[in-house]
């Protein structure tokens, strides 16, 4: 049964990946006039690289298939701006640094909001709660290209606390981890508080407090474990978030990651780069999604994964 | 008989926003060893506040305001939290409502057995885990080793209240006491497990409250009764007395909206007319005033005073007061 | 002789009907929700932010001798805040405040409107998946479910370099995927409502199927359909602070919080602090206020809360 599930979420993952490939090909072609040679002159290079990949001159049904067959390859292609480097180089080279510095914000996103969280339930109504979700109100309202900048004109230009717009050392990822960990950190506090209080309120917590078991043990056993449930629901959603807020905080820092060269393909309009990241990025969270949903089914033993547990 | 358990003057309330909820008030009632004891009184009775005031597990905004609980010498409204740990589960076990609920879904039931042995008893895994298997028995689940690794959804709601007693009665508790332990089962289910805990509380010796609104139950498994109205304790007396003998109206009631084998099917049902009183504003004087087809003026005015019939049997009521009208329970209900 | 009793011992008579009438009067839930929802300040506090904030971004251009546009190379560039200039003025001289006011205009209007649209096109959708079931409901989920698996802001993103700017494109852009969400939660709701014994009920004494929507399903649904329009009008807002941002947004003169702030980040080395200031404080309060107001909103319209 666990397999005839994962079978069909695979297929279903596959037929999202090819409505992407398929609407960004599309696109591609939709532009107005042709993307390949208006606006900016494209050096010669380019343009042959181009023409070579995208066999601009084939009726569109082969093109599409030429395209297609590359995508199952892995290959994105080449990019306008930089002439001598093919999208995947610049993908293989910004990963790691968005990686880690996505993985950071996560992480601190996690840990410090189910512990907010968990605090904030423990404390209703008392200072600790009032302080979460102070954080988890601020962190859901103020976007990261507010906070980031604020982060920069004090920590950076005016106490001289953190380096300003490098990317060496961890010194230097700490201003961005935070801008880039708010938004998630704000999420998870708020539900993992919300969750907790209700777990709190459940039946088999009193079972257990009634066993003469100590409160410590009630709330880690009994009480976080389930409460984390839902949490790790989200954990996709979360990623999501994390990467689009990279595309901004990686360009206001200038940390040399797939974020910054996304934002700069947009105000460069150099299609194949912004086409192949959109298309790096989706495939990344479409697994992201899909691994999340198999380990809830894994950690929840109510969740039978074959009845389709949504 | 030597008492294992006391209460006296009982009385709960919870401090909520539109003002103070008198739970319980001025409840007392005493169990001696080997005996079960049935609380019975409709939903908001003050019943399960009651019982969970004993285990002291009443949650914010809840408390006990004043009164004792004595448990075996020791005065439990006084106690330190602390001490507390080493007489829930221990010394005084509870089992509750809905199975469904009440046991964690996302833990192995054998675990959830196993957590209390080793806390109280400080046993290993291996031996805690034999101890599981054999309540598991005892309960009547069979393949006993194999359904300690289950989880609670792969359990029927009888077989998981059968689970619940034996993580109650793992720790040889003195006192169990069972909230509502049959209500959200069916009816054949209700019997098995009825049948099941008188036949381990002759094992064991462990004294029971059973706290339930089905005089059926009661009939069938309790020695003493109290029943509870409004908060307090309007009448208390042995099985017999409360049900051949009953003298508060709202017993009255009580007996004659449950059906029964022994009167002619053709009776009817009577329930009892209105609902129960808003303790938000408790009444100064009977709480079963408003909804009693006897009422006199004085009920509304004033309390009713405890009248001793027996050593067992007292009934709080003003119909027996020397200058009251006679009134007899064998009359029905005249409305 | 009938027996005298002390008057303290008489019967009390009292008819059937008056011991059996309902003590607590009954309140609507509506109007119940709509006590609770006062009754919350923070909630209450976010209503009243809102309405200003829409007041202020339609009358305060009528306020000002400036138009959003209106530049002062010459002697009015980067001036602090002031009678003159409220919030001070930018880099090319325009009035911040005046632009904060139009920025608050795009940014309600596109909040509101995708809002709406996700509504109109969500319940039209999953309503029709609740209710139809079966094969319908089958391909219609499984349509969602595939366009479920796109990242929302990327799909955006995407949209937007596209197609031409304006107003439209964004709204446009942000509702392609936007009503997803919608239409999963009117279904979800619709097809547990359709469970719900009380509908059983009124189906098995005969109530037709526009009785049972008018009377049952829409009025149900329409505690967390409401919810979620509030919690969509923030990120919608977001969503165009963000792309204003990088660029893809409103395209200039046109103000716009996102392109603002965007304009504002040399400022943080300059220090012409009200350059980013003043957007940034409306993006977030008015960010603050909707989901403060959706918060408060949930609380009151959520049944299992009555006490």
């Amino acid at each position: 049964m666990l397999v005839k599930y994962v079978m069909s979420r695979l297929l279903q993952m596959v037929l999202t990946l090819w409505v992407i490939a398929t609407v960004t090909f599309i696109m591609m072609k939709a532009i107005p006039g042709d993307p390949f040679s208006n606006e900016k002159k494209l050096p010669e290079e380019v343009l042959r690289n181009l023409y070579a990949y995208y066999q601009l001159d084939d009726p569109l049904p082969v093109q599409y298939v030429h395209y297609m067959k590359n995508l199952v390859l892995l290959d994105l292609g080449p990019s306008f701006k930089y002439e001598t480097r093919t999208i995947n180089e610049i993908v293989a080279e910004g990963f790691p640094v968005s990686a880690q510095l996505g993985a950071q914000a996560l992480l601190v996103a996690v840990v410090a909001g189910l512990a907010l969280g968990v605090l904030a339930a423990l404390r209703q109504n008392r200072l600790l709660d009032y302080f979460s979700m102070l954080v988890a109100v601020l962190g859901i309202s103020v976007p990261s290209f507010v906070l980031a900048p604020i982060l920069q004109k004090y920590l950076g230009v005016e106490w001289e606390l953190l380096p300003v717009a490098t990317w060496e050392g961890f010194a230097s990822t700490v201003m961005p981890t935070i801008a880039l960990a708010a938004f998630p950190l704000a999420s998870v506090t708020r539900l993992m508080r919300s969750s907790m209080v209700e777990v709190l309120t459940q039946d088999y917590v009193r079972t257990a407090r009634a066993k003469g078991l100590p409160p410590l043990f009630v709330i880690v056993r009994h009480t976080i474990r389930n409460a984390i449930l839902p949490v790790v629901t989200v954990l996709g959603p979360l990623t999501v978030g994390v990467l689009t807020g990279s595309f901004v905080v990686e360009s206001i820092f200038s940390i040399p990651g797939i974020g910054k060269y996304f934002v700069e393909s947009i105000t460069n309009r150099d299609y194949p780069l912004i086409m192949g990241i959109t298309l790096f990025y989706s495939s990344l969270l479409i697994i992201v999604n899909f691994l999340v949903d198999l380990a809830y089914g894994w950690i929840d033993p109510r969740i039978q994964l074959a009845k389709g547990g949504k | 008989m030597e008492k294992l358990l006391e209460v006296n003057g009982l009385e709960v309330s919870f401090q909520l926003d539109k003002g103070e909820v008198q739970a319980v008030r001025g409840v007392s009632f005493s169990l001696a060893r080997g005996e079960t004891l049935a609380i019975v009184g409709e939903s908001g009775s003050g019943k399960s506040v009651t019982a969970l005031a004993v285990m002291r597990l009443l949650q914010h905004p809840g408390r006990i305001k004043g009164g004792e609980i004595c448990y075996d010498g020791i005065e439990l409204t006084r106690m330190e939290e602390k001490g507390m740990f080493r007489i829930r589960g221990a010394e005084i076990a509870m089992i509750f409502q809905d199975p469904m609920t009440s046991l964690n879904p996302t833990m192995k039931v054998g675990e959830q057995i196993i957590e209390g042995l080793r806390w109280h008893r400080k046993m290993g895994t291996a031996e805690a885990k034999a101890r599981a298997a054999e309540m598991l028995k005892r309960v009547g689940i069979a393949q006993a080793e194999r359904r300690l690794e289950q989880y609670p959804h792969e359990f029927s709601g009888g077989m998981r209240q059968r689970v619940m007693i034996a993580m109650a009665l793992a720790l040889n508790p003195k006192v169990l006491i069972a909230d509502e332990p049959t209500t959200a089962l069916d009816v054949t289910v209700q019997a098995q497990i009825l049948e099941l805990m008188k036949m381990l509380q002759e094992e064991t010796g462990t004294s029971i409250i059973l706290i339930t609104h089905d005089l059926g139950v009661v009939a069938e498994t309790a020695d003493r009764v109290c029943v509870m109205y409004g908060g307090q304790v309007v009448e208390t007396g042995t099985v017999n007395e409360c049900f051949r003998q009953a003298r508060h109206p709202y017993t009255w009631g009580l007996l004659q909206s449950m059906p029964r084998l022994d009167q002619p099917r053709d009776r009817e049902l009577q329930p009892i007319p209105g609902s129960p009183p808003d303790l938000y504003e408790p009444p100064q004087g009977c709480p079963f005033a408003d909804r009693c087809p006897y009422a006199m003026h004085v009920c509304f005015e004033e309390a009713p005073p405890e009248t001793r019939l027996s050593d067992t049997h007292q009934v709080k009521c003003w119909l027996e007061d020397p200058e009251a009208p006679p009134v007899e329970m064998d009359q029905p209900f005249a409305w | 002789m009938e027996p005298v009793y002390h008057p303290r011992f008489q019967r009390v008579s009292r008819s059937r009907p008056a011991m059996e009438a309902i003590r607590r009067p009954r309140v609507s839930y509506w109007r119940e929700s709509w006590r609770r929802l006062r009754q919350n300040a923070l909630a209450m506090a976010g209503l009243i932010t809102i309405v200003l904030i829409a007041i202020l971004s339609i009358v305060g251009p009528m306020l000002s001798e400036y138009e959003y546009n209106e530049q002062n190379l010459q002697t009015g560039r980067n001036l602090p805040p002031s009678a003159e200039h409220w919030f001070g003025t930018d880099d090319l001289g325009r009035d911040v405040f005046v632009r904060v006011c139009e920025g608050g205009r795009i940014s309600l209007t596109i909040g509101l409107a995708a809002a709406m649209i996700d509504m109109g096109i969500g319940v039209v959708y999953g309503g029709i998946a609740g209710l139809r079931g079966g094969r319908m409901d089958e391909v219609m989920m499984r349509i969602v479910d595939v366009l479920w698996g796109l990242p929302y802001l990327l799909t955006v993103i995407l949209l937007m370099v596209i197609l031409p700017p304006g107003l439209g494109t964004i709204i446009l852009a942000l509702t392609v995927t936007g009503w997803l969400n919608m239409a999963r939660l009117v279904r979800g709701q619709v097809l547990q409502l359709k469970q719900q014994e009380y509908v059983l009920a009124a189906q098995a004494l005969g109530a037709s199927t526009s009785r049972l929507l008018v009377k049952h399903l829409i009025p149900n649904a329409m505690g967390p359909i409401l919810i979620m329009l509030t919690l969509t009008v923030p990120s919608a807002i977001f969503a165009e602070a963000f792309l204003s941002f990088l660029g893809l947004g409103v395209q200039a003169p046109v103000a716009s919080w996102g392109t603002m702030i965007n304009d504002a980040l040399v400022t943080v080395l300059s220090g012409e602090w009200w350059r980013l200031f003043f957007p940034a404080l409306f993006l977030c309060l008015t960010m603050l206020a909707f989901n403060a107001f959706g918060d408060g909103l949930r609380d009151a319209l959520d049944p299992k809360l009555r006490k």
